[in-house]
């Protein structure tokens, strides 16, 4: 699983994502990718289990690409316990993910196998996605 | 070379209040300049293109590396230009604006053409993936000699071997600009597929992260007391010194 190496800070604020992401937006490496066309938080685990679905699928055919990195700290407090006296313990990671930010690419495969592929990985995130193409222009 | 008509209005609004209103009018605001243009002493001539138009153009356009027959509204000559840069809406991936150069028929001009690949790689009948590294190749020529794609044939490329700028052949009148050793294909061995972890694993690795941005917090944490607590005693310690200091120069005066 994606995780930090070393963090300066070991708790952060939530933060919004307001407007569309502006870097990571265009494919870079793959001839296919799956694209965000909502925000949202993308754990550790949900990028893992897509990747694994995707991997799975196209075997040993072509190369997948992971684009985001969970680098933000999520804390919770422990169940039943009143509120107050301090933030909760950090708990897990997540990428902070807004609209049109790529999450996986592909390349070496058909465009159908890249579909499927990406069409069982989106069933393990939580944010909407879409697949889009490498275009001419 | 491919060549496309497509005429233009100029508009005379500028900012991005009027380009919305463009854009929503379905239509989609340009920008034009090159050499003869900075001559006359303007910077760049704007103007609106109709989008379905220019979609059509672009449909099927060899790298966006067309001739463009330019026609703007009120002008006598059509202008010769290319499109320089096609901006797109990140998501809807609609047209959002245009860069055009105009070019001189005469003069040599830098573009980037696409590589296309020929054949089966030998590398990748054995398991190999083909890796491709760069799209494009910067190539300098006439603007009617442009090529619409760089042929680069893999037929005889094997496992963790790779294929060069300076392999290809080109057309007499082309020549390559930039790094000549840059890497176009490359066959590569497939990577080993990983164990998928089990979720008690994943959960164990998780905690362990999380064990260690304590600790490091805890220490830095004790670092800076120790630093803070050493920081007091100093200010302390001159504080200390100058009352007697004052002192001092009070019994100087009497």
């Amino acid at each position: 699983m994606l995780i930090p190496k070393k963090v300066k800070f070991r708790k952060q604020q939530r933060g919004k994502r307001r407007g569309l992401a502006t870097r990571g937006a265009a494919l870079s490496f793959g001839n296919y990718g799956l694209q965000a066309t909502e925000c949202g938080w993308l754990s550790t685990r949900e990028i893992e289990a897509a990747r694994v679905a995707m991997t799975r699928f196209i075997k040993r055919g072509g190369k997948i690409w992971v684009r985001v990195f969970p680098d933000k700290p999520v804390t919770k407090k422990p169940a039943e316990t009143r509120m107050g006296s301090g933030k909760g313990s950090p708990e897990d990671w997540v990428a902070v993910i807004k609209p049109a930010r790529i999450l996986y690419e592909m390349e070496g495969v058909t465009e159908d196998v890249a579909k499927e592929a990406f069409r069982l990985a989106k069933h393990k995130i939580s944010i909407p996605t879409k697949f889009i193409k490498r275009d001419t222009v | 070379m491919e060549q496309i008509n497509i005429s233009a209005v100029q508009r005379t609004e500028k900012g991005k209040c009027s380009a919305g209103r463009l854009r929503r009018a379905g239509k989609i605001p340009a920008v034009l300049y090159g050499p003869s243009i900075i001559e006359k002493g303007k910077g760049a001539i704007t103007l609106t293109f109709n989008c379905k138009e220019v979609e059509k153009a672009l449909h099927g356009a060899a790298g966006g590396n067309v001739l463009v027959n330019l026609s703007v509204a009120g002008e006598a000559k059509p202008r010769m230009c290319m499109f320089k840069a096609v901006t797109r809406h990140p998501l809807k991936a609609t047209i959002e604006h245009i860069d055009l150069l105009e070019i001189l028929m005469t003069h040599t001009i830098a573009v980037d053409v696409p590589v296309h690949i020929v054949g089966k790689a030998a590398g990748v009948a054995l398991g190999g993936i083909m890796q491709l590294e760069s799209r494009k190749v910067k190539i300098e020529c006439l603007p009617t000699q442009i090529p619409s794609s760089l042929d680069v044939d893999v037929t005889a490329l094997n496992i963790g071997q790779s294929l060069h700028v300076r392999d290809i052949t080109l057309a007499p009148g082309l020549k390559v600009v930039g790094d000549t050793a840059a890497t176009i294909v490359s066959i590569v061995a497939p990577a080993a597929e990983e164990a998928p972890k089990t979720a008690e694993e994943a959960q164990a690795e998780l905690a362990k992260s999380f064990e260690e941005t304590e600790k490091e917090g805890k220490e830095g944490e004790a670092k800076e007391g120790k630093e803070a607590k050493a920081a007091g005693k100093e200010a302390k310690a001159g504080k200390e010194e100058k009352p007697v200091k004052a002192e001092k120069t009070e019994k100087s005066k009497k």
